[in-house]
């Protein structure tokens, strides 16, 4: 039982962490890089994608019996289609400026290779629980990173972090950072598509820094192990 | 065999079975989204719609959907894809047309309110031009529009090209308000090439202009051009004809719309363009033949159908009346100092300079003022920090007189950072505080260095006819 929960949070958080399908995949960068001009469209596009991702790894999971290996890209196509129809119309009703703000990126989830990844890498293959957990964590591992980007583009390109203009259910709040009464420090060109590049390229490089300075800490951790041990012998 | 179709059954009744479920889902998730999704775009359309006529309380106004253009769809417009009528406390306020156009550099939807079969305000719902002159077409055109202090057609506002296409929808609209169909203006476009026969179909364009005078005939006058050179102007006219046709009593004879083409002051063309006349095929193939082929001048009203002609000759010089002064006022413009009265158009064959047009000589009372030059020519200039020359053209209005430059006024010109060139050049040269050489420093140096090429071909020219 023990054995089978750690199973469960290994895959809930691989999604997040390990296997983050941004940072580590390098997968969905198309709408990573169009939609997180602000953080709110980031985390309205984190939303949906997690929708889509989850019901779609749920319902192909639960069919993953039935549907011959012939049909099965074409029945998880229709699938991810189906959910990510039902994700436009519903935010065009319920969430009409998120829905105006990501525009054709939300239809084009039909063809994120995360979605469909997911379902073919993992969905297929596991139980509903699972798959859903997988869901949920790849979800969050993808919404994590691109409003990480956000965040930095927004900053820097806006000089400030404004809130409530999409969601308009909560209150319109600017928060003043590098834009204010008297100076101006924002850089637009963070606003556009080579500014949201250049800060993927810059968060890559310090990931990539940061594991290989962890691998050889760990490298040295082990050699002192082994010297530790033999001048022990 | 038996095994492969089988198969190619279990893999087909799967597929079906997936794609029925989904087109149920979707199905269900549609009939509940879609009446929320239909309610926030009548809301938001609502918002803007009650702009239009701001002199009526929001809460008061209703409206109701005269046509509307549904998605994929097309009409005869151009421009209108949807009508309103509006009432407020159930009275009739007008009429709100949404219209959706495209120029070189954009798309730009609006909402336009008429009233009274006028002009009343506009809405701008979206504007994917140059951010830049989308400032400007705001700030310069549409705000001034809205409040009353521009015309709108005075287009010469820093957008030039958007606050065109706006005028355009705004005539759209006005015509539609008016109840004259697109079938109507292909009519009257077709008649107005029929003015001006050297005119390219495709590129020539008849733009209303904005009349004071109050005319006994002439209904709506407009400017001909083919591309950017002026052909002239037509009076649209209409007489009902009382005439005493046979010798009988005076009665109704019918009536007829006339377009008369006038260029350089002078009677061009004259396309009748509705004839209700009862004697009206002896009139045309008599008189208005005769005047158009030269044969027979316009006065001449001596022609077997007497009576309408002298209607026509009366519309002809109620036209040049107007041309006249229409001429001296725009001509009077680079003569600020003197009151220009008269203006005579000098003959420029056999001149030198491509780029002098017309020139005429502009006088208050016998004193010469000077000679005001059109000026016309294609040059080139680059966008900041690029490389690339693109043609352009340019049209001033310049006078000149023994003192040198009067006053500059831009016709038509297609080079970039137009408002610069009208701010930090003609208006320097027009107030005294620039000298049209100094070329520098004006914030549009490529135009300022064409438009003293031509000024100096013109200079050159003065100083040879009045040395």
């Amino acid at each position: 039982m023990e054995k089978e929960k750690g199973a469960l949070k290994g895959v809930f958080l691989a999604g997040i962490i390990k296997q983050n399908p941004l940072f580590v995949a390098l997968l969905g960068l198309c709408p990573a890089l169009a939609v997180t001009k602000s953080v709110e469209s980031a985390i309205g596009m984190g939303i949906l994608f997690t929708f889509v991702l989850c019901c779609s790894n749920v319902i192909i999971s639960l069919l993953r019996k039935l549907i011959p290996d012939e049909a099965r890209v074409p029945c998880e196509i229709v699938v991810i289609a189906a959910f990510v129809t039902v994700t436009d119309l519903l935010s065009h009703a319920f969430l009409p400026e998120l829905y105006s703000t990501l525009g054709t990126f939300i239809q084009l989830l039909v063809v994120n290779c995360i979605v469909l990844g997911r379902a073919e890498a993992f969905a297929k293959d596991h139980p509903v629980v699972d798959s859903l957990l997988d869901g949920v964590g790849n979800g969050i591992g993808y919404t994590l990173a691109i409003v990480i980007i956000a965040v930095v583009r927004e900053i820097l390109g806006t000089g400030m972090l404004s809130f409530g203009n999409i969601f308009t259910f909560i209150p319109q709040v600017s928060l003043p950072i590098l834009k204010g009464t008297g100076y101006d420090y924002s850089m637009s060109f963070f606003t556009n598509p080579a500014g949201g590049f250049l800060v993927l390229a810059i968060i890559l490089a310090i990931m990539a820094c940061y594991s290989q300075f962890k691998a050889k800490r760990e490298k040295i951790k082990a050699l002192a192990k082994a010297k530790a041990l033999k001048e022990a012998k | 065999m038996k095994e492969l179709i089988k198969k190619a059954g279990k893999v087909g009744l799967t597929l079906a079975i997936i794609a029925g479920g989904s087109a149920a889902l979707i199905g269900v998730v549609n009939a509940i989204a879609s009446p929320i999704i239909a309610k926030n775009d009548f809301a938001k359309t609502n918002a803007n719609l009650v702009k239009v006529f701001h002199d009526y309380e929001p809460d008061k106004q209703s409206f109701e959907t005269e046509f509307e253009l549904k998605e994929g769809e097309e009409n005869e417009y151009t421009y209108v894809t949807a009508i309103w009528n509006v009432k407020a406390d159930g009275v009739d306020i007008g009429k709100i047309f949404k219209t959706v156009g495209e120029h070189s550099y954009g798309k730009v939807s609006l909402l336009i309110g008429v009233r009274d079969g006028k002009f009343f305000s506009l809405v701008e719902l979206s504007n994917t031009g140059t951010p830049d002159y989308n400032k400007t077409l705001r700030s310069d055109y549409i705000d001034k529009v809205n409040a009353g202090t521009l015309d709108y057609t005075e287009v010469k506002c820093g957008a030039t090209y958007a606050a065109t296409l706006v005028k355009k929808m705004i005539e759209e609209a006005l015509n539609l308000a008016s109840g004259v169909s697109p079938d109507v203006l292909a009519k009257q476009r077709e008649n107005m090439l029929k003015v001006f026969p050297e005119a390219d179909s495709e590129k020539a364009t008849f733009d209303k202009i904005k009349v004071t005078q109050e005319f006994k005939y002439v209904s709506d006058v407009y400017v001909a051009k083919n591309g950017s050179d002026e052909l002239g102007y037509i009076y649209k006219a209409k007489a009902d004809v009382i005439d005493n046709w046979n010798l009988g009593e005076m009665k109704d004879c019918g009536s007829m719309e006339l377009l008369v083409g006038i260029r350089d002051v002078k009677l061009y063309n004259i396309v009748v363009s509705d004839n209700q006349l009862s004697y009206g095929q002896q009139f045309e193939s008599g008189y208005i033949a005769g005047v158009n082929d030269g044969s027979r001048d316009y006065s001449d009203v001596t022609c077997g159908t007497t009576v309408a002609a002298t209607y026509v000759k009366e519309i002809v010089d109620e036209s040049l009346d107007h041309a006249k002064k229409y001429q001296i006022g725009n001509l009077a413009k680079v003569f600020k100092d003197g009151n220009a009265d008269s203006a005579e158009s000098i003959d420029i064959n056999g001149i030198e300079s491509q780029y002098i047009k017309e020139i005429h000589s502009v006088k208050s009372g016998e004193e010469e003022l000077g000679l005001a030059y059109k000026l016309s020519g294609k040059g080139f200039y680059c966008e900041y920090e690029g490389a690339v020359q693109k043609p352009a053209t340019l049209s001033l209005l310049v006078g000149i007189n023994k003192s040198g430059v009067t006053g500059i006024v831009v016709l038509d010109e297609t080079f970039t950072y137009s408002k610069e060139f009208q701010n930090g050049y003609v208006d320097k040269v027009n107030d005294g505080s620039r000298d049209y050489t100094d070329i520098m420093d004006t914030g549009a140096t490529f135009t300022a260095d064409f438009a003293k090429k031509m000024i100096d071909a013109a200079i050159k020219d003065y100083s040879e006819r009045r040395a």
